[in-house]
Parts: structure tokens; C-alpha cells; sequence
């Protein structure tokens, strides 16, 4: 224990002298999440342009047909022909938990009374104040804006195509003659506490990029050891190789906790983030810990330069990430894609601090994703330790 | 103390070693002198325990623990390695890598402060011992790095080329240092490329090539044996003759009684001459 605590309180040291790695480990994180929170919730490309679609996959939506009239069925049929989108029937309970559990991205339900609202085109008398409104409830991830933006644009240009097609012997109709009144809910929140903060949604993800940065930086720690000659010292050192190996873990398990107490501290104090369990979110964060350390434990043994060894570990967690829906979102990614961003770890630890946040996680919901991290962490420590006897 | 027994071991194609037996008692200094590839980085891999040998064993026989292989990490706290490269943390002061490498090295928390200043000290770098070792200069982390090696009071030290790129004040500290380490009692064996070195330091020196030993014994023993007579050297008007003679005083006192010489000079062999005599004059590294 004595060696292996040695190691960790010399990693953490150089750790801190290193002002790069501090400003990427503890600085960074702490900058995204603040400034993209105060962006609004939902980071990643904005795309409101849909000739910018280009040739991802489609946009996978539940829809809530409450009207049952033409103009719905209308409707749902010429969003349903949009190639980014396509449209799955649901009840409205089983769709606000398949997008508060971040199942799916986004639900439409379109609400009694669609088809009965007058359009511009109707006499005075039939669009004054008190006519009844073409009513959508839009409910969205508030992590993924940008597909939220895509869909509200999507059903206004479906709505129009759909009554111009009713109407087209009345000659050309412009847009604004079809007025939708878009309620857009978030459905975790849909209790009294009112919407999350944009921070809630950030946060989390700031989090993540702060245990990624960890487990990129102690990656190359071995790697650097290598480098300067003094893994020849610690091979010698009458300690079993395994000790050299759980110190640089333990090391990155500290920082990773360090970073986010810290993370969540500013997030509660400063910017009002109130956790729904917190007893979840601390069983979200430990298990996200422990995923990445051992992530970082294997990434480490792999390296046998500097270089390669760094290039390596940022080009898995960033695939990792971009895979997970951190840095890009979903939708834009071919279908084949978006299904495996359910294998990614980076997908698992930001919907369990989500869940924990926001999303109103049980925790049977938690169980499945946390122990997914803890085994990921396990199984990659445990081929790290296999390697690092060759060192 | 150490006891290596016909060791041979393969690397790739190449047989790495071929047969080595050494042995280094307490309170020497053994030299190792071999050109690159010769084998000696190996022999000292497995003298350390950082990797198993083909055939053969090594043993370290200590005072207070039973003697086995490196391998067994009880026997490796033992050793000491002051490596080639310099294995320090130049982001840690010198102070805080001594304490680590002396935690890591099973010393007990309480003795390792005294520990650290003892080794500081006996590297001349106790007023130092607070600022990072990345401002050193080569010779003080050259210092730094045997005093890594030691902090833990091993009972065998393997040195590594301890005084490559430092200037002579640092290089004779050193020195000095290697030669108080043998006056505690240390078996040191004692890597080098500097023949001067070897004979200013070892008490026996082993010369290895192709994974051989091609010779081992004192120095005086090796010069006898394979560095040939000296060399009398008579100047005459510019011109120089070079006599080799077993007895030069004798040459001399004959030669002058029918010219005198304007200089003359005895050459002793060096070690040097033995080594390339053993070895070869082609580069290995071309």
C-alpha cells in the first residue's frame, strides 16, 4: 500500500506542476460547461438549415396523433416523407419517458383541436383572437437542442405542405398562413420544480469532459515514465508491477473526483443546479470514475511513445465522445451509427449524471448503466494489469 | 554478495549472453566493459530482475535475508540502479524525488526524511535539495541520480555509466562518492565506457563481448596478461623509436651507451590497449 500511495501522491504532483495539464484537467471543463450553459441548453452544431442535413440518419420522433383529423393525418404524412425524419407512434406517457429517459430525442403530440383551427386563408370571422390555435406539444431532450430546432422547423414546413395540398386549387399559400402554436416542454421537468437550468445540462457534460481530460493525461503518464528512464526505477523497485499500475489509477481516480466535486460544487453554488438524488448522482459519478480510470489504466499500457501514446488515448475518448452525442448531434450520424452510440461509455456516464440531475432517474434505471461503466472499468484494468508486466 | 552462474539468454536472434559467471563481493567494485551490443545493458537487466534468464542463476547472498534470485522483490530491495538515462522527475525537487523513490523502495516513513538528507548530503546537494531537479545542472542531476540509487541503503548498486556528459568537478565527485560507497561496504558493479574510470575505480574488471567474457581480473592482472610488454620510446633528433621491452630501464641504459636520445619515455599497456586488443578496433555501431 505504502508504494502504491507513494506513486499516487507523485503523480498527483506532477500533476499539478504541469500548468498545461492542469488547465486541461480542471480549467477547461469548468469553461465549457459555464459558457455553453449560458448559451442555453443543448451544445453541439446547431443546424437549422436543412440543406445541411447532408447524408446523416434520420431523426427518429414519437408522435401522438390526438386529433385524429386530414389536416393531422396531413400533417404526420408529410413529416413522415421528410428523410430526416421519421415518425414512430406512441402514447404520450411511453413518449415523455422514452425522451426524459433520453431514450429518444424528441416527441410531437398534436393536440385536439388541430384540424379545426382556421388557417389565414379563412374569412376575418374565423381568425380572430378567439379562434381555436393549431396546438403541437414539442417534447425535447434539452441535451439535444439542435434536433429540437430541426423538428419545430420540420412540422411548420409539413403543416404548410399540408394544407397547401388541400388548398392548392386556391392558388399559391404563403407560410405564415399556417400559424402553429409550438409548446415546447421538457419532460422531466414537467413537475412543479419548473425547467432545469441550461447549467443542469451542461454540467454534466462538462463533467465528462473534465474525466475524459483525466484519463487522456494519465494515460501518457506511463508512456512518460518510459520516456524519461524512470520506469526503469519503479520496475526495480521491490513492488509488484501491479502496484505501479493501481498507483497512476489511483492518482487518476483522485483527480477525477477532485474535478468533479469541484465541477458539481460551482454548479450547485454558482449557477442554482439542484441534483433530483443526489445519492444517484454520487453512484453516477463513482461509477463514471471508475469506468474512465480503467479506461485510462489500459490506454496507458498500450503506448510505447509519447506521441503515439497521447494521440491514441484523445482519438478513443474522442470517439468515444463523439460517439456518445458529446460533440455532435445524434441525428446527424447514419442510423447504423446512432445505434452504437449506445455502446459508447461516454453515452452511459452522461445519461447516468443526467438521470441523477434531471432526468429523474430510479434506481433500476441507474443499475443498468452504472454497472455497465463499473464492468467496462474492471475488464480494462484487468488486460492493463495483464500488459504491464511486459514493461 | 552477488553471484551470477553461467547466464545466457536470447534476444531475438542474437544471443544476448553466452555463459557470463561474476561475481562481486561487499566492498567492491567490479568493473563491466564491453562495446555496444557487447551485453552487459542485459547482464544488468537480470542482475536487476527486469527480466528472467535463459539458462543460469543469479543470486544475492545478504546479511539479513536469505539469499535469492532478483526476481523475488524482498531480494530487490537490495539492489540500488543508478540508470544511463536520467531517471529523476525534473518537476519534483530533488528532496521529494529522494523521498519517493525511498517510499517506493520500502523505507520506513519515519526514517525517510533522515534517509534523504544523508543521501543529499553525500551527493553534495543539500543546498539544493529543495529546488526542482529540471534546473540542475548535469553534473548535480548526475548526482541526483546515484543518489537515488542509494537512498534506500541497498546492499548492491548498479551503476549505469554514472558519469556520462558531466564536467570533471562533477565527474570526480562522483567518483569519490563511488569510492566511499565501496569503503561502506557496498558491492558495486560498475558500468563504464571511460577506461580511465576502471582504473581509477575497480578493484577487478570484466571485459564482455558477444555476450562473453573475454577476461576478468585485476587490472594489474589483465595489463600482465593481455596488454603486452611496455613500450620504451627514445626520441633522436626528431625522429621516435619505440622498443618493446619487459625491462625498458635495462633497453635504455644499452641504447644510450651508443646514442644518446634527446627524450625517451616508458609506455606502460593501458587499459585501453586490452580492451581493443580483446575487442577489435571496428566500430560496432556503423
Amino acid at each position: 500500500m505504502g508504494a502504491i500511495y507513494s506513486i499516487m501522491v507523485k503523480d498527483l504532483r506532477l500533476l499539478l506542476r504541469d500548468r498545461g495539464a492542469v488547465f486541461l484537467t480542471f480549467v477547461w471543463p469548468l469553461v465549457l460547461a459555464t459558457f455553453f450553459g449560458a448559451l442555453g441548453p443543448g451544445f453541439g452544431a446547431a443546424l437549422d438549415d436543412a440543406d445541411e442535413r447532408g447524408e446523416g440518419g434520420s431523426l427518429a420522433i414519437l408522435v401522438i396523433d390526438e386529433d385524429h383529423s386530414r389536416p393531422s393525418e396531413l400533417l404526420i404524412a408529410e413529416l413522415d416523407a421528410d428523410p430526416l425524419i421519421s415518425l414512430a407512434p406512441a402514447s404520450l406517457t411511453a413518449a415523455r419517458d422514452a425522451v426524459r429517459l433520453g431514450e429518444a430525442p424528441a416527441y410531437l403530440r398534436i393536440q385536439t383541436g388541430f384540424g379545426a383551427a382556421p388557417s389565414a386563408l379563412d374569412p376575418p370571422t374565423a381568425t380572430g383572437p378567439d379562434a381555436p390555435l393549431r396546438r403541437v406539444e414539442l417534447g425535447v431532450d434539452p441535451r439535444r437542442g439542435a434536433e429540437s430546432k430541426v423538428l419545430a422547423g420540420a412540422t411548420r414546413l409539413a403543416a404548410w405542405r399540408a394544407l397547401a395540398s388541400e388548398r392548392a386549387p386556391d392558388g399559391p399559400l404563403g407560410r405564415e398562413a399556417v400559424a402553429i402554436e409550438f409548446s415546447a416542454i421538457v419532460p422531466a421537468t414537467t413537475s412543479a420544480a419548473g425547467p432545469p437550468s441550461p447549467y443542469a445540462v451542461t454540467f454534466p457534460q462538462g463533467i465528462i469532459w473534465a474525466v475524459l481530460a483525466c484519463a487522456a493525461t494519465f494515460a501518457v503518464s506511463l508512456v512518460e515514465e518510459r520516456k524519461r528512464g524512470t520506469l526503469l526505477r519503479l520496475a526495480v523497485a521491490p513492488v509488484p508491477r501491479l502496484s505501479i499500475l493501481l498507483g497512476k489509477a489511483g492518482a487518476c481516480l483522485v483527480a477525477i473526483v477532485i474535478m468533479e466535486l469541484v465541477l458539481l460544487t460551482v454548479a450547485v453554488l454558482g449557477f442554482g443546479v439542484r441534483p433530483r438524488s443526489p445519492a444517484l448522482l454520487t453512484l453516477a459519478l463513482a461509477s463514471t470514475a471508475i469506468g474512465f480510470v480503467g479506461v485510462m489504466t489500459l490506454l496507458a499500457v498500450v503506448g510505447r511513445r509519447t506521441q503515439s501514446a497521447a494521440g491514441l488515448s484523445w482519438a478513443i475518448l474522442m470517439s468515444l465522445a463523439m460517439l456518445g452525442g458529446g460533440m455532435l448531434p445524434l441525428f446527424l450520424m447514419p442510423s447504423w451509427l446512432q445505434l452504437a452510440a449506445h455502446a459508447s461509455p461516454v453515452a452511459w456516464a452522461l445519461l447516468a449524471i443526467e438521470g441523477a440531475v434531471w432526468r429523474d432517474f430510479d434506481l433500476g434505471q441507474m443499475a443498468s448503466l452504472c454497472a455497465a461503466l463499473i464492468a467496462l472499468g474492471v475488464i480494462c484494468f484487468a488486460i492493463g494489469t495483464r500488459s504491464v508486466r511486459e514493461l | 554478495m552477488l553471484e551470477l552462474a553461467d547466464l545466457r539468454k536470447r534476444r531475438g536472434h542474437t544471443q544476448a549472453l553466452d555463459g557470463v559467471s561474476l561475481r562481486v563481493a561487499a566492498g567492491e567494485i567490479v568493473g563491466l566493459l564491453g562495446p555496444n551490443g557487447a551485453g552487459k545493458s542485459t547482464l544488468v537487466s537480470i542482475t536487476a530482475g527486469l527480466m528472467e534468464a535463459d539458462q543460469g542463476s543469479v543470486a544475492l547472498a545478504l546479511a539479513d535475508a536469505a539469499p535469492g534470485p532478483p526476481t523475488r522483490p524482498q531480494i530487490r530491495r537490495h539492489i540500488g540502479l543508478a540508470p544511463q538515462s536520467l531517471a529523476i522527475y525534473a518537476e519534483l525537487s530533488g528532496a521529494e524525488n529522494l523521498a519517493f523513490f525511498a517510499g517506493l523502495c520500502r523505507v520506513a516513513r519515519a526514517d525517510i526524511p533522515a534517509r534523504v538528507d544523508a543521501a543529499l548530503a553525500f551527493v553534495g546537494l543539500d543546498s539544493r535539495r529543495d529546488d526542482r531537479a529540471g534546473t540542475y545542472s548535469g553534473g548535480m542531476a548526475r548526482r541526483l541520480n546515484l543518489a537515488a540509487a542509494l537512498v534506500h541503503e541497498p546492499a548492491l548498486l548498479l551503476l549505469d555509466e554514472p558519469t556520462v556528459g558531466v564536467d570533471p568537478q562533477s565527474r570526480n565527485r562522483l567518483l569519490e562518492n563511488v569510492e566511499q560507497l565501496r569503503a561502506r561496504g557496498k558491492a558495486v558493479l560498475y558500468t563504464t565506457h571511460y577506461m580511465e574510470e576502471a582504473q581509477r575505480l575497480c578493484d577487478r574488471v570484466a571485459i564482455i563481448d558477444h555476450g562473453k567474457i573475454l577476461a576478468h581480473g585485476t587490472i594489474d592482472a589483465l595489463l600482465a596478461a593481455h596488454g603486452g610488454p611496455p613500450r620504451l620510446e627514445l626520441e633522436f633528433d626528431g625522429a621516435v623509436e619505440t622498443i618493446e621491452t619487459d625491462e625498458p630501464l635495462a633497453r635504455l641504459q644499452a641504447v644510450a651507451a651508443t646514442r644518446t636520445p634527446t627524450s625517451f619515455r616508458v609506455v606502460r599497456p593501458s587499459l585501453e590497449q586490452v580492451f581493443l586488443q580483446l575487442t577489435g578496433r571496428t566500430l560496432r555501431d556503423a
